[in-house]
C-alpha cells in the first residue's frame, strides 16, 4: 500500500469498514509513514471535533421540502414504465458493489436508458425523469444551540443581575435612613453590610447565593423601613 | 462524621434509592418526540426515623405531602426529547444513619452521542415525595413549583422563579423566592417569607409569628391570627384581614404601595396609622402626634393588640370588621 491508496481509504479504515485484510494494510503502512499517520491522527481529531458538536435540528420546511421532493420521484417512479423501473432497481443494486463491476452495470444501464429514452415522451425532460433520492437513512439531527447546563448558568446570572439591581435600589433607601442614626450606629451599619456583601461573593452559585441575596437585601429592606434591625457592628 | 457512620451512609445509598428505583422502573414515548421515565422507590435507613428531608430539584416540580407511614416514597417522573437525553437525568439519594435523607436531581455533562446537547426547556423531573409528618422539610427549587403539604414539623423553602406553596403545615416555616409567588394555606406555626418580585399570599394562618416582606410584589392576607404579625413591602401593596390576638401586635408598612387593613375579632386595638397619600381610619381623622400619626383606641383597654400601618408614599385605610 502506498499514501495515495491509504488516504482513499482511510476513511473507512478509522470508520471500521475495510475487511480484516484492508485494514492490516492500512495499519501496516501506518506504522511506516509518519506522513499518513499524521493524516490519520487529523482525521481522527476532527471526527472526534464533530461528535463533539451539538446536533443539529434542521428547520421543518427544510423536511418538508425533502419530503416533497422524494413524493415526487416517486410518483415519477410510478408513471414510468417497466424498463425505467427496471433501470432504477438495477442502479440501486449496483451502487454497493465496488466500482469495477459498477462501471460493467453502467455500460448496460447506459444502453438500457438509451432504449428507454427512445420511448420517452420527447416533451418531457430528462431532468424531471425519476430523480434517484435515496429515502433519508439518517435520523434527523437535533438542534440544541446551547446546552440546559448553559441555559441553567445563564438564569443564575440574571437571578444575580436581579439582586444587585434590588440592592442598588435599596441601597440609597437604606443610607437615607442610616443618615438619621447616630455614629455609631452607621458603623455598625456599615460592618453588617459588608459582612453580607462578602456573603454574597464568597456564596457558590445557585440557592446558596440566591440566600445570601435574600439575606442582604431582606437586611436593607428593614432598615429602608426604619425598622429596628439588630445591628451586629464590627463582627 | 466518623468512618462507621459514612460507611452506613454509603450503604443506605445502595440500599436505598437503586434497588428501589429499579424495582419499578419504565420507560415510555409518548409518541410525541418525548420519553418519559417513571421511578418509584424508598428512601432512608431501615429501622431509623426519618429526621430532615433535603429535596433539592433544579429540573422541575416537588411536591412534598406528609403521610401517617414511616417511610419516604420518591416518585420520580424524568421527561426528555429522547432517550440520550434521559440518560443525563439523574436522582440521586443519600440516607444518612441520623435518619436525615437527601434527595437531589441532577443534569450530567454533556459528552459525545451518548449524552447530547439538549435544551433546558426540554428536559424536566418531577419528584412526588411522601413523608411521615413528623419529618422535617427542606425544599429547593429552581423554575419548578414547590408544593409542601400536610407536614407537622416545619419546612424550609427556596425557590428562584417557581411558585411556592404550602398547605396545611405546622411548625416552623421559612420561604424565599426571586420571582416565584409564595401560597400558604392553614400554617400553624411561625412564618417567615421573603420574596424579591414574587407575590405573597396567606390564608388561614396561626402562630407566634407571621413576618412577610416583598420587595416589589404584592402582600395579600386572610384569616391570618398570629400573635406577632409583621407585613412589609417596598413597592407593592398590601392587602390584610386578621384577627389580632391579645398582647399581640399588627404592623404593616410600605414604602411606596397603599395599606388596607381589616380586623376582626373581639380583642381591643390600639392602632396608629401614618402615610404619604390618604389616611382612612374609622374614628380619628387628624393628626394626634407631632410625627403625623394618627392614633385611635378600639375595644376593651386590657390585653390590647398593637397596631401600627404606614405607607410612606401611599394610602392607608384601617377599619374594625364585627
Amino acid at each position: 500500500m502506498n499514501c495515495r491508496q491509504l488516504a482513499a481509504q482511510v476513511d473507512g479504515y478509522l470508520d471500521g469498514d475495510l475487511d480484516e485484510v484492508g485494514a492490516s494494510a492500512c495499519r501496516g503502512h501506518l506504522r511506516t509513514c509518519a506522513a499518513c499517520r499524521d493524516l490519520a491522527d487529523q482525521q481522527t481529531r476532527l471526527r472526534a471535533a464533530l461528535a463533539e458538536l451539538p446536533p443539529a435540528e434542521p428547520p421543518a420546511h427544510l423536511w418538508a421540502a425533502i419530503d416533497a421532493r422524494v413524493g415526487a420521484a416517486e410518483i415519477a417512479d410510478s408513471r414510468r414504465g417497466a424498463l425505467a423501473t427496471g433501470w432504477s432497481r438495477l442502479v440501486a443494486w449496483l451502487r454497493p458493489v465496488a466500482w469495477p463491476v459498477a462501471m460493467v452495470g453502467s455500460a448496460g444501464a447506459i444502453a438500457l436508458a438509451v432504449v428507454q429514452l427512445r420511448d420517452a415522451a420527447p416533451s418531457q425532460p430528462l431532468a424531471l425523469r425519476a430523480p434517484v433520492i435515496a429515502p433519508a437513512a439518517a435520523p434527523p439531527v437535533r438542534l440544541a444551540l446551547r446546552d440546559a447546563l448553559d441555559e441553567r448558568a445563564d438564569l443564575e446570572r440574571e437571578a444575580d443581575g436581579r439582586f444587585r439591581q434590588v440592592v442598588s435600589e435599596l441601597l440609597p433607601l437604606a443610607r437615607a435612613e442610616v443618615a438619621t442614626w447616630s455614629a455609631r450606629r452607621a458603623q455598625a451599619f456599615a460592618h453588617d453590610l459588608e459582612r453580607r456583601e462578602q456573603a454574597v461573593l464568597v456564596a457558590s452559585p445557585g440557592h446558596v447565593r440566591e440566600r445570601a441575596w435574600h439575606d442582604l437585601t431582606s437586611y436593607l429592606e428593614r432598615v429602608a423601613l426604619g425598622e429596628q434591625v439588630a445591628l451586629g457592628g464590627g463582627r | 462524621m466518623t468512618a462507621r457512620r459514612a460507611l452506613a451512609a454509603v450503604v443506605s445509598i445502595a440500599l436505598a434509592a437503586p434497588a428501589g428505583a429499579w424495582a419499578d422502573d419504565g420507560t415510555d414515548g409518548d409518541g410525541d418526540g418525548v420519553v418519559v421515565e417513571r421511578a418509584e422507590f424508598q428512601a432512608g435507613v431501615v429501622g431509623r426515623p426519618v429526621g430532615v428531608i433535603a429535596i433539592d430539584n433544579s429540573l422541575g416540580d416537588v411536591r412534598i405531602e406528609g403521610y401517617d407511614g414511616t417511610t419516604v416514597t420518591v416518585i420520580a417522573v424524568k421527561h426528555a426529547p429522547d432517550a440520550a437525553s434521559l440518560r443525563r437525568l439523574r436522582v440521586e439519594s443519600l440516607a444518612n444513619p441520623d435518619g436525615s435523607v437527601r434527595l437531589t436531581t441532577l443534569l450530567t455533562d454533556r459528552g459525545g452521542a451518548e449524552r447530547p446537547a439538549v435544551a433546558l426547556a426540554a428536559v424536566r423531573v418531577d419528584l412526588t415525595v411522601k413523608v411521615p409528618r413528623a419529618a422535617t422539610i427542606s425544599g429547593r427549587v429552581t423554575t419548578g413549583r414547590l408544593e409542601v403539604a400536610n407536614v407537622d414539623a416545619g419546612a424550609d423553602l427556596d425557590s428562584s422563579t417557581g411558585p411556592i406553596v404550602v398547605r396545611n403545615v405546622a411548625g416552623v416555616v421559612f420561604a424565599r423566592s426571586l420571582a416565584g409567588s409564595q401560597r400558604f394555606e392553614e400554617v400553624f406555626g411561625s412564618l417567615d417569607s421573603h420574596a424579591v418580585d414574587g407575590d405573597l399570599a396567606f390564608d388561614s394562618v396561626r402562630g407566634a409569628a407571621l413576618t412577610a416582606r416583598a420587595y416589589a410584589g404584592d402582600i395579600a392576607g386572610r384569616g391570618v391570627a398570629s400573635k406577632q404579625v409583621r407585613l412589609t413591602s417596598i413597592s407593592g401593596s398590601i392587602d390584610l384581614e386578621a384577627e389580632p390576638q391579645a398582647g399581640g401586635s399588627v404592623t404593616v408598612t410600605s414604602l411606596r404601595g397603599a395599606v388596607d387593613v381589616r380586623l376582626r375579632g373581639t380583642v381591643g386595638v390600639a392602632v396608629r396609622a401614618r402615610a404619604g397619600g390618604r389616611v382612612t381610619l374609622a374614628g380619628a381623622a387628624t393628626p394626634t402626634t407631632a410625627d403625623r400619626w394618627i392614633e385611635a383606641r378600639y375595644g376593651a383597654r386590657r390585653d390590647r393588640a398593637a397596631v401600627q400601618v404606614e405607607s410612606r408614599f401611599g394610602d392607608v385605610s384601617f377599619a374594625l370588621m364585627q
